[in-house]
């Protein structure tokens, strides 16, 4: 198959008519976030399926459940009373036998008096033009969708139109019950199942003509019964036991899916509750830390209070006492004559310097007493000598003071260091936690919730051993059973073969041989398309992730338990792969599955990836986009644009977009963008790139 | 030791400004931190740091308006404090004479004061919140007064 155009009519974002050619080859769409990328990916599942994906809803819809609303809403405004708009998808596309096709989906809405009537499903119209002859051949309706069903099988459709942002589906798909539906489609199961049909038909009637012939001789009839009989209760024990392993499977797997869902929820409280508790640890230790700092402050305020106001001060206390020398030395700062000891002299009328008696109104009394100044500089000069004894004594001190403040300074600067750092830390955590934090709110958390679910996780791992242990002792069992029927069909045919009806044990034994080869046949054909898609997943594997240093295992496609998954180089199932791997898995075994396809079937299904490479990033995404590239005989990869828009710089170093530019596989590429300047009247408009 | 007696200077004036902006918000008379948890428990002790770092920093700058009752009396001041203050008035008027006027003395502690609470301010400005902390303020400008 090979998808020639697709034509977009007022189908959700896009409005009027938007056109999109493609080769053979890869073709890249791109654009930023609401453009449009995956209403295009819808286009095509819409035209082929009659399904979109509500993103809103989170699952594919019909038409049926879209309703009105797969109408372009602009295309819906702008029509007149009475007016019908059409939302239509034309994918036109070669077959295998090179016919051309058209295939033309569209729904209609009509507005009457200001309301909308609206069909209840789509119109469907495929016209194949025969390759050889010209002949056009339409159909319509359900023999439109079952003709389309045949060239694009739906159980295969999640492998063809891949879309890589809803990963836990996709794992879903390559693991699950869907798994063993694509392999059918794939395998083409039901042309052996008819073939086993008729060989277990004809080797039971052979039987019943044998147990008639044998009839004849009623001991050996009678040995006989016994023998069916307990072969008819084997093979009810066998197909009980095969109904049991079918649940256990089918229970395994609804499992495993929640738990999948629950691993993922609890993965991200995990990481949640891990960082509130790291943030609640960063808080305790800034407490304590700026408590350790208050301390040291408080006992050390006299520190740089009272101590500073000397230890600052030094170089003015000592221009002070140079100041004082200076005075001191010019004579400025006269040795004193206190009032005290004059007035002490006149009290004691007698001079205290030479020791002679000054009676009142003697002349030595009155020489003392004219020394009474009510000016003198008395208390002035005792301050400015208490002063200067002061200063003097300071600057002995001050040296230790220095040392004190200094000591200080450095633990309340370390300190400082510290609880800066534990803040930096809080702010780093604080946007992890943004980024972690999921749907829930963080006034929804509680240690309670984390714990319950922890424990539904653990039961549900539990139950999953407990499934896989049980579904290993029910397939033993039945190999047993098996063994047991055998025997007792090799009992039988001695006895058969003992008896007269020799032309009814040889028929009896040559459909018992038909019988055993078609399922042998079936079997190792499974085998061998098995081997085949394991092969080449792990072809893609290798590649997609040979950038990456580190191992990443190899694939294993496990039919008995229906998964994919990597081993080891022993054959050890590896678990817990990170998610590029991941991605990397799928996007190989879709790969694997299309391409075995094709070679088994000569059945070329263009690959069409939603945001294929969405959970990877760097080189890994790239590689990825590549070896997609490299592997489809056709594939439309729709991405998102990391170059921002009006951007030069970003545009002209962007990696996809220099792949767009100088590949030459790619024929075609495009840019949806949006145009509007109400959210109600935007709408997906294409430029063409290459 | 006794007071230390300036005639004329039972009051100290200070700023308008700085009465609003630096008293009200560090002392804890007038709202400021408790007591206990406060550098400066008084508002003597702002104006004594505040003239010393006036007086390192050779910053005086007169009082533009002043705030009109004078909140801190000379008397209130350490014995010690006072004559450090004194000592450095001196030491900065070059002059002993000045003695013979403590006007003289107490408008030069006065003019220090305010020049030290503006550069105790440009510092706060960078930073508002550093209010909550004017240890880590006072630290730096130590820190910076040390340097030059």
């Amino acid at each position: 198959m090979l998808f020639e155009t697709i034509t977009i009519n007022n189908f959700l974002s896009y409005n009027g008519t938007c056109d999109l050619s493609f080769d053979t080859g890869p073709t890249i769409v791109i654009g930023q976030n609401n453009t449009g990328k995956s209403k295009l990916f819808d286009a095509f599942n819409w035209v082929l399926f009659d399904q979109a994906y509500h993103t809103e809803d989170e699952k594919w819809m019909s038409t049926a459940d879209w309703g009105i609303a797969l109408v372009n809403s602009q295309a819906r405004e702008e029509a007149i009373d009475g007016g019908v708009v059409s939302a239509e998808v034309t994918l036109s596309f070669i077959d295998e036998e090179n016919n051309h096709c058209i295939l033309s989906r569209n729904f209609d809405v009509t507005k009457e008096h200001g309301k909308w009537s609206v069909d209840d499903k789509s119109e469907i119209f495929l016209q194949i033009k025969n390759a050889i002859t010209g002949d056009c051949e339409d159909f319509t309706d359900v023999n439109a969708e079952n003709k389309i069903r045949l060239l694009f099988p739906t159980n295969l459709s999640r492998y063809f139109l891949f879309q890589g942002e809803t990963i836990s589906q996709l794992m879903s798909l390559s693991n699950k019950g869907a798994f063993r539906n694509a392999l059918k489609d794939l395998s083409r199961i039901e042309v052996f199942d008819l073939a086993k049909e008729y060989a277990d038909k004809t080797m039971k009637r052979c039987k019943v003509d044998l147990d008639k012939k044998l009839s004849l001789n009623l001991r050996l009839q009678a040995q006989l019964n016994q023998i069916n009989q307990q072969i008819e209760d084997l093979k009810k024990e066998v197909d009980r036991k095969n109904k049991i392993l079918d649940e256990l499977i089918k229970n395994r797997d609804a499992n495993k899916n929640i738990l999948a869902t629950k691993q993922n929820e609890l993965s991200t409280i995990r990481e949640y509750a891990d960082l509130l508790k790291e943030i609640q640890i960063v808080e305790e230790r800034m407490k304590l830390l700026n408590e350790q700092r208050s301390q040291l402050v408080n006992g050390q305020k006299s520190v740089i209070f009272e101590k500073w106001i000397y230890a600052g001060s030094e170089q003015n206390i000592r221009n002070f006492l140079e100041l004082y020398k200076k005075n001191q030395k010019a004579k400025k700062i006269p040795e004193p004559i206190r009032q005290e000891f004059i007035k002490q002299m006149l009290e004691e009328k007698r001079c205290l310097v030479c020791l002679s008696d000054a009676p009142v109104n003697s002349e030595r009394y009155n020489n003392i007493n004219k020394l009474i100044d009510a000016n003198a500089l008395d208390e002035e000069l005792a301050l400015l000598n208490t002063i200067s004894y002061r200063a003097d004594s300071l600057l002995k001190d001050v040296g230790s003071i220095r040392g004190e403040i200094s000591n200080y300074q450095k633990a309340v600067a370390e300190l400082d260091q510290k609880i800066l750092q534990q803040s930096l830390d809080k702010k780093a955590k604080e946007l992890q936690l943004k980024q972690v934090q999921p749907k829930q709110a963080p006034v929804d958390f509680d240690s309670n919730k984390f714990a319950e679910l922890k424990r539904t996780v653990d039961k549900l791992g539990t139950d999953s051993v407990r499934y896989e242990l049980e579904i290993s002792r029910t397939k033993s069992d039945i190999d047993v059973i098996k063994r047991d029927l055998v025997l007792k069909n090799s009992e039988y045919d001695k006895l058969a073969q003992g008896s007269t009806a020799i032309e009814e044990t040889k028929r009896w034994e040559l459909s018992q041989a038909v019988s055993q080869n078609v399922h042998k046949f079936y079997d190792s054909f499974f085998q061998h398309l098995i081997d085949e898609i394991q092969t080449e997943a792990n072809k893609y594997y290798k590649k997609m992730t040979e950038l990456n240093p580190a191992l990443s295992g190899n694939v294993r496609v496990d039919c008995d338990i229906s998964e994919v998954y990597t081993v080891d180089e022993d054959g050890n199932r590896l678990d817990n792969i990170n998610q590029a791997n991941k991605v990397s898995l799928q996007i190989a075994f879709i790969a694997a599955v299309l391409s075995v396809s094709n070679s088994f079937w000569e059945m070329y299904f263009p690959f069409i990836a939603d945001a294929p490479t969405s959970a990877l990033g760097g080189n890994n995404k790239i590689q990825a986009i590549k070896t997609i590239m490299d592997i489809f005989k056709q594939s439309i990869i729709i991405i998102k644009d990391d170059a921002i828009s009006n951007d030069k710089n970003s545009t002209k170093n962007d990696e996809l977009r220099n792949i767009v530019k100088t590949d030459e596989d790619i024929k075609n590429a495009y840019e949806l963008y949006m145009t509007g300047e109400k959210l109600a009247s935007q709408h997906t408009l294409i430029r063409r790139l290459k | 030791m006794a007071d230390i007696k300036i005639e004329g200077t039972a009051f100290l004036n200070i700023d308008e400004y700085h009465y609003e902006h630096s008293y009200k918000r560090l002392c804890p008379s007038l709202g400021g931190k408790l007591e206990k948890d406060a550098l400066f428990p008084t508002m003597a002790h702002l104006l004594v740091w505040s003239a010393v770092l006036g007086y390192i920093n050779k910053c005086p700058n007169p009082i533009a308006k002043r705030y009109p009752s004078p909140p801190v009396r000379w008397q209130f001041i350490k014995p010690d404090h006072q004559m450090v203050l004194v000592m450095l008035a001196l030491e900065s008027e070059n002059d002993f004479d000045v003695l013979k006027s403590p006007e003289k003395i107490k408008n030069s502690i006065e003019m220090h004061s305010n020049g030290g609470l503006d550069l105790m301010q440009k510092t706060l400005a960078l930073n508002p919140l550093s209010y909550q902390n004017i240890e880590s303020v006072i630290n730096e400008i130590i820190q910076r007064t040390k340097k030059g």
